[in-house]
């Protein structure tokens, strides 16, 4: 079909992407010498436990040691800490590429799991529930008052809005949660603080979900209030943009309501655009989410990135998470495409 | 379009003016800073504790006493150098506090410099005379006898004070419980005492009243008698704290560092980065920009492949990653910002510079034989100049919000003092849910209004990119019955 | 007996900073009857294209004053609510075909949705025989009938021109307007539409407003002629007489720019520039730029003269050789 080419272009630029990034992470890792001290310290850990269970069987000091370093060598080089740094690099590209992300040093899934995946896997959609929510939060505000506040361009409303964009584009979202939990947590006491669920936590069921919803508020509210301002602000911008072309003036000469006008030769055709903002709206708030969750302790992958870099680093955390970012952004970024070519028939054929 | 008419036409716009009237103050408030501070602050004062150390913690600032009534607790330093009374080998230092706040002092302390002495310490005992004439023995400071190998005179606390905390310790509530007891027979149990030992200093007991004291307004005499063995023995100064409940401009954070002093240096380093970081970017990606499509070809497909694949990476994970990894210098994290922020210029320039290219202008510039270099600088860029202004503009408060933002997560530059890092440490401390309010309110507010000078500005650059929009009151939408 | 569309004294004005432009300032003329076909020429910015919008009642928001009669079968339409004028006029009563059909299709819809959502949009309307009814108007103005399956961008510009055509016939107006339906076409794609007009005419019976800065285009097709010029009407007449015995000086000029194949005289060029609008000259609007200016013509607006048979003009030229004669 005509459009599985440019979808087959663009994967193979964000397949580029990902390899580029994971080189990068490798690389910075490798040069700096972190994954050296990474990997020493992992053998290091393993050494300690070899020498309690050795030192059962080995009563002579000099015995038991000169035991220990043979095992220190074997597991250096199965590390590959006897090798310089880049001729382990394609090893480990292979392994984060194939999802192979190894074991969190500190970090622990809720069933108690050390496997990055499993502490990934858990977070993703608590993550994956705050922005989506923002995000169709976000949509619906910017699509609807984005596109009347084209029609009135230039009026005083319309110019009040351009500067409420120019503000809410000016605050980080993270601030905006401070602030929030300062109103209406601390001051008004009408919202949790922070958290996913009341302690204790409801049970299963319906109660949860509220009680989930009910903690999702003030995190939503900063996220839609920072990222609605400059989305409508698109929007009226790309409507009003389209509003000039001139076969929006044909197709009110041919008699069309009003209605039609606008959804179907002026909103139908700036889709293309309003959609590529909202999808990258998506993926900015995707990063936003390590800001967000963390000043609100939302339990998602973000908050488990500020985890891995606060306090004792966790590096296999944060190499993985970084990767698994890179993932859902092109995924995203992918998607956006396949929008884009369902949206405008032009992109089709090129 | 000239630089000239540039400005113009972004002076005429609203937004274009107020950012412009905010950006010139913004500027004029660092260089003040600049001035006013040493380039050194960040490392030398403000991670330094002992600089902080007289001031009261976690206090609001001065003027929230106007709008919550009552009369607050001034943040008083007094010190003196001249004994106010000699009596055989006992000097006495005085100093008055005028106590008439609704709030007792937050503490007191006493800090006492310059000890010189020939053969024993002098004894150092520390008095408050109350405005009742009831008067208590709060502490008896040690100063440290002489060290073996040492010889005569022993110098004491030459830099750095000797300082004690009148407001917390048994000394104080032993102290206390019995004026109390021997004055006003009341018997106030130590327990309720010992929390409220700043207030019981400048109270007397009244049963009813809150912890069962009542504060005592009026003049205080605070004494360090120092008792000398020897007439050649010196004593530099005395200082007296009596820490206020509200402190400077910005009130202080649980460091007692005076919040204004880090707002206002904050200010120099988030322009520095906004700038520093939105020239850099614009200019790598103007300049790949107009080579991509100037020269064509395999420069062109490289540098194009380049721009796709940095235009896609995720921003702040990445930035996080590498601040984690390679180092959180300031310059280091301009670089990040930068290396991963020209790709956009550069798409946008590009096509821009084919369709000039195929134009008239750079036809006839190149049958006139022009240099390639002087064809695109001279005629190319020119054209391209407002979208690339724009984008300077526009990235300025992108580049100090991602900075914030790293800042806050504890990745900033430790040698430099950023709002992000004040909200950090305010977030960290938990002031967030104690109420401090004024130390994470207003860095935020400091961040929001730089961005939004710039953002503004981009607003105001509108009609300049954007000639369509420029009357305002475009033609076309909602036509319909519009004339009658 | 009444005319089809008489139009008395249009006008339509645009508010801008330097104040109001008079794009449309109190023109007359009418079409008389089915089939015939009336040319507008004037050249660029005399206020052509403003006055076919002031008819469709297709407005900016700029808009300083609008009003006049637009008398269709002795009816004001200027007097329709809009609700109604969208209902009943457009694309019923007038349809246009507008300048540079290039931009005039919508990028995201396919040809068949565009040519028959107006028909659509009626209640009671069927999609199948509206289909029917666009594949055979496109197959009438000579296109292949798949189409109705394809997007714009597809299209060549003449494909374009000629489905924009179509969609303008889709119910049957009695009045077609079209703003220079051939400028943006090379010379042959240009001739095959001309010829597409000629058969409408011929076969349906269509009244047309042909809107051209090409007076030898217009004497291709039109019965009568009107010439614009600074938002005004300044000459009006059949084509022949307009077109073998000019009046007025300016349609002089627009003719003996017409370049001749056979001739040897250099097509002549009009000096000067096209009045401003917003400031036009006062007494004639030609004055500053005509040849046989005199004595009345920059402080008197001259009206309209008779000058035998159908033809008119605003020429105080003819009001002197009258009064003499
Ligand atoms: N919305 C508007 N606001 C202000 N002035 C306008 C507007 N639309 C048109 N004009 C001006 O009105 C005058 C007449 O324009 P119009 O498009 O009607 O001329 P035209 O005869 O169709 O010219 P052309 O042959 O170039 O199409 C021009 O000077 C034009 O600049
Ligand atoms: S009225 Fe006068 S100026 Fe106007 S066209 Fe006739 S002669 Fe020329
Ligand atoms: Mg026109």
């Amino acid at each position: 079909m005509s459009f599985v080419r440019p979808l087959a272009v663009r994967a193979v630029t964000l397949i580029g992407v990902l390899l580029a990034v994971l080189v990068l992470l490798v690389v910075s890792l490798g040069a700096t010498g972190f994954s050296d001290r990474m990997l020493r310290a992992v053998v290091g850990e393993e050494v300690r436990g070899l020498r309690t269970a050795l030192a059962e069987t080995i009563r002579d000091p000099v015995e038991l040691e000169r035991a220990v370093e043979a095992q220190r060598g074997e597991l250096e080089r199965f590390y590959g800490l006897d090798r310089s740094w880049y001729t382990r690099l394609p090893d480990t590209v292979l392994r984060v590429i194939t999802l192979d992300l190894g074991e969190a040093r500190t970090l622990k899934s809720s069933s108690g799991s050390r496997r990055v995946s499993d502490i990934i896997l858990e977070r993703l959609p608590n993550t994956a529930l705050l922005i989506t929510t923002a995000l169709v939060i976000t949509a619906a505000i910017g699509l609807v008052v984005g596109s009347t506040m084209a029609a009135r361009a230039g009026t005083k409303l319309d110019r009040a809005l351009s500067y409420f964009a120019a503000t809410s584009f000016a605050i980080p979202a993270w601030w905006l949660g401070i602030l929030m939990i300062l109103l209406f947590a601390f001051q008004l006491r009408l919202l949790p603080a922070g958290g996913m669920y009341s302690t204790p936590p409801p049970e299963a069921g319906l109660l949860r979900f509220l009680d989930l919803l009910w903690h999702a508020v003030l995190p939503v509210f900063s996220l839609v209030l920072v990222t609605v301002g400059p989305y409508l602000y698109s929007v009226r911008t790309m409507t009003l943009s389209v509003a000039q072309e001139d076969h929006v003036m044909v197709a009110r000469a041919k008699g069309l309501p009003e209605g039609v006008v606008v959804r179907r030769h002026i909103l139908r055709v700036a889709a293309p655009p309003i959609v590529t903002g909202l999808i990258l709206g998506l993926t900015s708030s995707l990063g936003g989410s390590i800001l967000i969750e963390t000043v609100f302790n939302w339990r998602g992958m973000g908050r488990l990135y500020f985890d891995a870099v606060a306090g004792t680093p966790d590096e296999a955390v944060i190499v993985a998470l970084t990767f698994v970012f890179t993932l859902l952004y092109v995924a995203a970024r992918w998607l956006l495409e396949v929008l884009y070519v369902l949206l405008d028939p032009r992109v089709r054929y090129t | 379009m000239t630089p000239r008419g540039m400005l113009r036409e972004l002076l005429a716009t609203g937004p274009g003016k107020a950012g412009m009237g905010l950006l010139v103050a913004l500027l004029a408030l660092s260089l003040y800073a600049l001035v006013a501070f040493p380039l050194d602050f960040g490392a030398k004062r403000w991670s330094n504790p002992s600089v902080w150390a007289d001031n009261p913690r976690s206090v609001p600032p001065v003027w929230t006493g106007l709008l919550s009534g009552g009369r607050s607790m001034p943040h008083t330093v007094l010190e003196t150098e001249e004994p106010a009374e000699v009596s055989g080998a006992t000097r006495t230092y005085r100093l008055r506090l005028e106590f008439e706040a609704d709030v007792p002092p937050t503490f007191l302390t006493v800090a006492v410099a310059g000890v010189r002495y020939h053969a024993r310490p002098p004894r150092l005992e520390v008095v408050v005379r109350r405005p009742d004439g009831t008067s208590v023995v709060l502490a008896r400071p040690q100063v440290p006898g002489p060290r073996s190998g040492e010889a005569a005179p022993y110098e004491r606390f030459g830099e750095g004070s000797l300082r004690v905390a009148l407001t917390s310790g048994e000394r104080t509530t032993t102290a206390l419980r019995e004026l109390f007891l021997d004055e006003y027979a009341a018997d106030v149990p130590p327990e309720d005492l010992r929390d409220a030992l700043a207030r019981a200093i400048v109270s007397v007991p009244e049963p009813g009243a809150p912890d069962g004291l009542r504060l005592l307004r009026g003049s205080y005499d605070l004494e360090l008698r120092a008792t000398f063995d020897d007439p050649r023995d010196e004593l530099g100064s005395v200082r007296f704290v009596a820490g206020g409940s509200r402190f400077g401009l910005m009130g202080t954070d649980s460091l007692g560092r005076d919040l204004a002093q880090g707002l206002l240096i904050g200010l120099p380093i988030a322009l520095f980065i906004g700038i520093t970081a939105s020239i850099a970017s614009t200019a790598i990606g103007a300049t790949l920009g107009i080579v991509s499509g100037y020269m064509g070809g395999k420069t062109d497909l490289v540098i194009q492949r380049l721009a796709d694949v940095v235009a896609n990476v995720p921003l702040l994970p990445l930035l996080i990653f590498l601040v984690f990894v390679v180092g959180s210098h300031l310059l280091l994290i301009i670089l990040f910002l930068v290396a991963f922020s020209w790709p956009g210029l550069t798409i946008l320039v590009r096509s821009m510079v084919l369709q000039l290219r195929s134009g008239q202008l750079v036809e006839s510039a190149v049958v006139i034989g022009a240099s390639r270099w002087r064809i695109m600088s001279r005629h190319i860029f020119p054209h391209t100049a407002p979208y690339v202004l724009a984008q300077m503009i526009f990235f300025a408060p992108a580049a100090i919000l991602a900075e914030a933002g790293l800042s806050f997560l504890g990745l900033g530059d430790p040698s430099v003092v950023t709002w992000g890092q004040i909200l950090e440490s305010g977030f960290r401390t938990g002031a967030v849910f104690l109420g401090w309010w004024w130390w994470v309110i207003p860095p935020g507010v400091a961040i929001v209004i730089t961005a939004l000078t710039f953002m503004l500005l981009a607003l105001g650059m509108e009609p300049v990119v954007n000639p369509r929009l420029r009357s305002g009151a475009p033609a076309g939408y909602r036509a319909l019955g519009a004339g009658r | 007996m009444t005319p089809l569309l008489d139009v008395r004294d249009l006008r339509l004005h645009y508010e801008t900073p330097r104040g109001p432009v008079r794009a449309v300032d109190g023109v007359s003329f009418e079409i008389g009857s089915p089939g015939e076909v009336v040319g507008i020429v004037g050249e660029s910015g005399s206020g052509k294209t403003s006055m076919a919008n002031a008819l469709m009642r297709i407005l900016p928001r700029n808009v300083a004053r609008y009003d006049g009669e637009v008398l269709y079968d002795g009816e004001d339409l200027m007097a329709l609510t809009d609700e109604r004028f969208r209902k009943e006029v457009r694309w019923r009563t007038m349809a246009m075909v507008f300048q540079g059909a290039m931009s005039s299709l919508n990028p995201v819809l396919n040809v068949g949705r565009q040519v028959t959502e107006r028909v659509l949009v009626e209640s009671g309307a069927s999609k199948r025989e509206a289909y029917r009814k666009a594949e055979e108007l496109l197959e009438l103005v000579g296109l292949p009938r798949d189409i109705i399956k394809r997007y714009p961008h597809e299209l060549s510009g003449g494909m374009k021109q000629r489905v924009v055509l179509a969609m303008a016939l889709m119910m049957d107006p009695r009045i077609l307007i079209l703003d220079e339906p051939t400028s943006a076409l090379d010379v042959s794609v240009q001739a095959q539409v001309m010829n597409l007009l000629k058969q409408l005419k011929r076969e349906r019976g269509m009244a047309m407003l042909f809107i051209t800065h090409d007076i030898a285009l217009a004497s291709d097709l039109c019965d009568r002629v009107v010439v614009a010029y600074g938002g005004e009407h300044v000459e009006s007449g059949t084509l022949a007489e307009v077109l073998t015995a000019p009046k007025h000086p300016y349609t002089q000029k627009l003719i003996a720019s017409i370049p001749r194949l056979h001739d040897p005289a250099q097509p002549e060029f009009i000096p000067g520039r096209p009045p401003d609008l917003v400031d036009p000259p006062s007494g004639c609007r030609f004055h500053p730029r005509c040849d046989f200016a005199f004595e009345p013509c920059d402080s008197d607006v001259p009206p309209w003269f008779e000058a035998g048979g159908a033809q008119h003009a605003r020429c105080w030229l003819l009001g002197q050789s009258k009064g003499r004669g």
